[in-house]
């Protein structure tokens, strides 16, 4: 028997050949908040730090002249910063304290904190005086924390754009500064940790 | 006046009324009508997931390789909150050194109980090491009476960890075996690759940690000839 033009397109079944996306869909749906909770929002570097070395120093060479080191310390405390520096190399400056501050938050409220600024200037007096020395020694009292240390590297790394800061604002905003071929200036990168008896 | 009224009204009735017929046609082409929309509606798609499935696919493959590029893989709570630094010094492939506020870990392995002991002498809860990280996060949430009091909390390795036993030593024994350990097979392998043995250490300290212990453990890692130390910090452009 004949059929319909009509009925006999409709005839057969239509099989999808689509792949079924949806169980696909809800691994990912699961996997995306997994891996969002374990991403970080944040930045991770790292500070360098040497670790002292022990045993004495290599035998000066034969008519090879012992030069004096400057021995350049920053020892935090409770009270400030105390650089020290080999007083026949340094001077009369050799000794030098810096005390906290008291500086102002956005609010205008007064606080208390050590002069990362003034610590800063003065390690640039020294850097001037001293272009070739990079290391620098750092102590602490026992029980300052790793967070005021790390400030104290920070302060004494690197080169900023002005010599001198007074304000903690400006100081904490200012930019390094870099040299013709675009390298970042640095002060005493190298840091020895010490401890001091 | 009125009847002109109704007659108008009763010719507008008049113009409203349809044959059977019309009516009829009216209603199959309604029906038709009804007919085209529900076919119509039927032949589309329910729900379009092919690009939906594009931007996962993306953020699921951004998210895995962040998550594994970096070598150190940290995650903060209030046992292990980095100090902020501007150094940029990128993080590389070294020794992992973690120094939270209840242990020190090589690698992932716990190695060292981190004691936590208050000005009075009491052994700190872990409540009060809770309380300690959220006022240092946020100082002005929390009484100066409050900041006083958590000042005087210290973290210390016990002495019978240290060197003779001494608490003046700047060497903790089973951190500077778990290291010696650690170097000994890098050096193997390097030799055995025919690379050069650089020496490095990754310690990742929270930010509360007190110098006592900072210098003990760059001691410890120092004596097992790990020489180039590097801190994990967070990224801050503010000093």
């Amino acid at each position: 028997m004949a059929r319909r033009p009509s009925a006999r397109s409709h005839g057969k079944e239509e099989v999808s050949t689509d792949i079924n996306l949806i169980p696909i869909m809800g691994m990912i749906c699961i996997l995306i908040p997994l891996l969002i909770y374990a991403f970080k929002f944040y930045e991770i570097k790292t500070q360098p730090v040497t670790a002292p070395k022990m045993g004495l120093g290599k035998p000066a060479l034969p008519g090879e002249e012992q030069k004096k080191p400057l021995n350049l310390t920053v020892i935090i405390t409770d009270r400030g910063f105390s650089i020290k520096q080999e007083a026949s190399v340094a001077g009369a400056d050799a000794d030098i304290n810096i005390e906290k501050k008291t500086f102002k938050d956005k609010n205008g409220r007064p606080f208390v904190d050590y002069d990362f600024p003034a610590l800063y200037s003065k390690l640039m007096e020294i850097k001037k005086k001293f272009k070739d020395e990079t290391t620098i020694n750092i102590g602490a009292d026992m029980n300052i924390k790793w967070e005021v240390i790390a400030r104290a590297i920070d302060a004494s790394r690197i080169q900023l754009k002005k010599e001198s800061y007074d304000d903690l604002d400006s100081y904490s905003r200012a930019e390094e500064d870099f040299d013709a071929e675009g390298k970042a200036k640095l002060l005493f990168p190298q840091v020895v940790f010490v401890v001091a008896d | 006046m009125a009847d002109e009224e109704k007659n108008n009204q009763g010719g507008s009735e008049q113009q409203l009324e349809f044959s059977p017929e019309v009516m009829r046609s009216m209603q199959r082409h309604k029906e038709k009508q009804n007919e085209r929309k529900a076919k119509r509606i039927a032949e589309q798609p329910p729900f379009l997931i092919t690009s939906l499935m594009d931007a996962m696919t993306i953020l699921l493959t951004f998210l895995l390789i962040t998550l594994t590029a970096d070598p150190l893989n940290i995650k903060q709570d209030s046992h292990l909150l980095l100090a902020k630094s501007t150094a940029v010094m990128t993080v590389e492939d070294a020794i992992p050194v973690t120094v939270r506020k209840s242990y020190i870990s090589v690698d992932t392995e716990d190695v060292v109980k981190v004691e936590c002991k208050m000005a009075d002498g009491r052994i700190c809860d872990p409540q009060i090491i809770e309380r300690n990280t959220f006022c240092d996060q946020d100082p002005a949430e929390c009484s100066p009476q409050e900041l006083e009091i958590l000042k005087s909390v210290n973290y210390y390795v016990d002495k019978s960890y240290k060197e003779e036993g001494d608490d003046r030593s700047l060497l903790i024994i089973p951190l500077f075996k778990k290291l010696d350990e650690k170097v000994r097979a890098l050096k193997e392998e390097n030799a055995a690759l025919n690379r050069e043995y650089k020496g490095k250490v990754n310690i990742i300290c929270d930010r509360s940690i007190p110098y006592r212990l900072v210098a003990e453990i760059v001691n410890s890692a120092g004596q097992a000839e790990l020489h180039d130390i590097r801190f994990a910090i967070i990224y801050t452009t503010a000093r």
